[in-house]
């Protein structure tokens, strides 16, 4: 499989009043094409942070931006803002944000905020042909046509969030970042809009990066999983050994930690709270709830190391390394 | 009625008038007959959509919202329309536990003072025994060492830690009966088994009976024992937890519990069955079964006549037609 997305050594911090938020610490993955990689961490971990990272969508408070986002053998980050936002944003690479279902405008009809972002990007387009592909996409999320002349307020939860992934889709991207497209809606709602994100994928042979806190979700779309703590990665692999062999304690305590419908299992939680990132703990990030911590958890960061099978960045696979 | 029964609903109906310039108001009918028992120190699971009126359905056992029609009878005492005094007895008696721990205190206030509030306002007058009712209940959440946290605001907590706290001050009027409404669901993973082995050990240990509103099938296995299915301001199914998931009797059952995806790296190879269609409006609710428009089983019956509800087996109530033998 070809790799259509490479992030190598990627950094974000943020200056608060209180110190450097380091947010997105120094981290590296790639996405192949027509793959799902799904990333997991719960909240403050750093997912959201990445995802903005990689659509170079930052905030004013940003203190450090660094690494390279290869996007098709090209690094876009090297690209000044203009060209990064007429050749790759929304057209390679696009986003539906978290809650974005909430962020229509009310009093603008649903077609013509589909057909903006045409509009805005291709500026030999009338707004009559504009509109006619924004019709096209909403077929494309199974709404039908007439939804185009109604108003945000008319559609339910589970529409919006359709028209919201008709956005991200409507020029055409090969990635798309889905940062909790599920989060607010109902369990039938979430599963009709996974059911949509599947089939879209297969249509149209779309690479996902999926970013939610709900590893049984994740489970839905997920072919490769990323999971972060406090703005690192620690383990990186297939869904398949990700969710039947978990290598990192923190993977490990987090599966155990969700309840299941079908089969009886006793719950585990994690004691102690996630890290705070402006002053990290040292070593190990997650050293003072693991309960294997060893000495030099404590001292000194583990790498993400190469174990038999996927990644994790732990002290304990030491010996295990393949490479 | 029994007297293992703590709180009794009786045909309880919330209406909201949607008034209307010159013409008879609608109503908004957001509980629409609904009737159950809670047990003394048990935990009922009242699950459904958004929209179905569980929240309601929980405020209005907490008489936070006046009943339109029914009654309510908390140990034997008749509470739907208290007033004055007895209503602050009740108030006492019974407590809720909000969604967001992140909104329901006074950011002004430190934690002492969020405990002390409501101690002062019910007559707790000498200022150690509030001190003591304080610690006591800040202990039972385990939000220890105590002086460490007694005197920080709620911006300085985390969200599994203010959720404490949120217990605590529905704890410390030693209620007998509380209704947590999705208590966990803005938790992080690791932090939500926490809490909801708090509330299943507080229901143990101190016998107080829960009314768990939550919109997670998941989660409902490992607090609660019975569970009510809500579906359009009705209950559609009540029955004992593993009963209901196992061996569910109401197609919106089906339908809810086969949304709920488990982490199995499977799923990602298989489209996930989905009912058609949205919820209801709760102004005018279809004729018949309200689930009609969207049962795969519907029948005529169903379009016609609202199916009772109906013991099919010992403790497992259904409101079906399917369920019910001619």
């Amino acid at each position: 499989m070809s790799e259509i997305l490479q992030v190598k050594n990627l950094k974000l911090y943020y200056s608060t009043k209180k110190g450097v938020v380091k947010a997105v610490d120094n981290i590296s993955f790639a996405l192949n094409k027509g793959e799902t990689l799904a990333v997991v961490g719960e909240s403050g971990c750093g997912k959201s942070s990445m995802a903005i990272a990689l659509m170079r969508l930052l905030p004013r408070n940003v203190n450090t931006y660094q690494g390279s986002i290869i996007v098709d053998n090209e690094d876009i980050s090297k690209l000044d803002e203009k060209t990064l936002r007429e050749r790759i944003l929304w057209r390679k690479i696009s986003m539906v944000f978290q809650g974005a279902m909430n962020s229509l405008n009310p009093v603008l009809k649903i077609g013509f905020q589909i057909a903006e972002a045409l509009l805005e990007h291709d500026k030999r387009l009338s707004k009559k042909e504009a509109l006619a592909i924004a019709k096209k996409s909403l077929e494309l999320v199974r709404l039908p046509e007439f939804i185009a002349d109604r108003y945000p307020h008319e559609l339910s939860g589970g529409m919006k969030q359709r028209v919201v992934i008709a956005m991200a889709l409507v020029l055409n991207p090969q990635i798309v970042i889905l940062d909790e497209p599920t989060s607010a809606l109902d369990v039938i709602t979430q599963a009709n809009i996974i059911n949509l994100l599947k089939r879209l994928k297969n249509e149209k042979g779309l690479s996902y990066i999926f970013i939610t806190h709900d590893l049984a979700v994740a489970s839905e779309l997920a072919d490769r999983v990323v999971v972060m703590y406090g703005g690192k990665i620690v383990e990186y692999g297939n869904a398949e050994q990700i969710y039947a062999t978990p290598k990192h304690p923190y993977t490990q305590k987090l599966i155990a930690s969700i309840p299941t419908l079908r089969s009886d299992k006793t719950l585990e939680f994690i004691p102690g709270a996630p890290p705070d990132l402006i002053d990290p703990p040292p070593g190990c990030r997650f050293h003072p709830r693991c309960p294997y911590a060893m000495d030099i958890c404590r001292v000194e960061e583990p790498p993400l190391l190469t174990a038999s099978n996927g990644k994790v960045a732990c002290w304990l696979y030491k010996g295990d390394i393949v490479e | 009625m029994s007297n293992k029964t703590i709180l009794q609903v009786e045909n309880l109906k919330v209406w909201f008038p949607i008034k209307r310039l010159f013409k008879t108001p609608l109503y908004a009918k957001a509980v629409d007959g609904v009737s159950f028992n809670l047990l003394k120190g048990e935990s009922l699971a009242l699950v459904g959509e958004s929209g179905c009126g569980k929240t309601t359905l929980g405020k209005t056992c907490l008489r936070l919202i006046e009943p339109t029609f029914g009654r309510l009878i908390y140990d034997g005492r008749d509470i739907t329309h208290l007033s004055g005094k007895d209503l602050k007895w009740y108030r006492r008696e019974a407590q809720m536990i909000y969604q967001d721990p992140f909104s329901s205190f006074n950011p002004f206030f430190p934690v002492r003072r969020i405990l002390e509030e409501p101690l002062i306002v019910n007559g707790v007058k000498s200022k150690e025994e509030r001190i003591n009712r304080i610690q006591e209940a800040l202990q039972e959440v385990k939000l220890l060492p105590i002086e460490d946290f007694i005197n920080k605001f709620p911006h300085m907590l985390s969200g599994g830690q203010r959720q404490r706290l949120a217990i605590a001050r529905a704890l410390i009027l030693r209620p007998k009966f509380i209704v947590a409404d999705e208590p966990v669901s803005m938790l992080d993973a690791s932090v939500r088994v926490e809490i909801l082995y708090l509330l299943k050990e507080l229901q143990i240990s101190q016998g107080i009976s829960f009314l768990y509103i939550t919109h997670d099938i998941a989660t409902v296995k490992y607090f609660s024992d019975r569970m009510a299915v809500m579906y359009s301001g009705k209950i559609v199914e009540l029955g004992e937890i593993r009963k209901v998931i196992t061996s569910h009797l109401h197609p919106y059952t089906e339908a809810l519990i086969e949304a709920i995806p488990d982490p199995d790296p499977n799923n990602r190879n298989v489209e996930r069955k989905v009912i058609p269609g949205e919820p209801q409006n709760p102004v005018a609710w279809p004729p018949g079964c309200r689930f009609h428009p969207r049962c795969p089983y519907a029948m005529d019956i169903c379009r016609v006549e609202e199916p009772p509800m109906n013991e099919v087996e010992s403790g497992h109530q259904v409101a079906c037609w399917l369920r019910i033998k001619k």
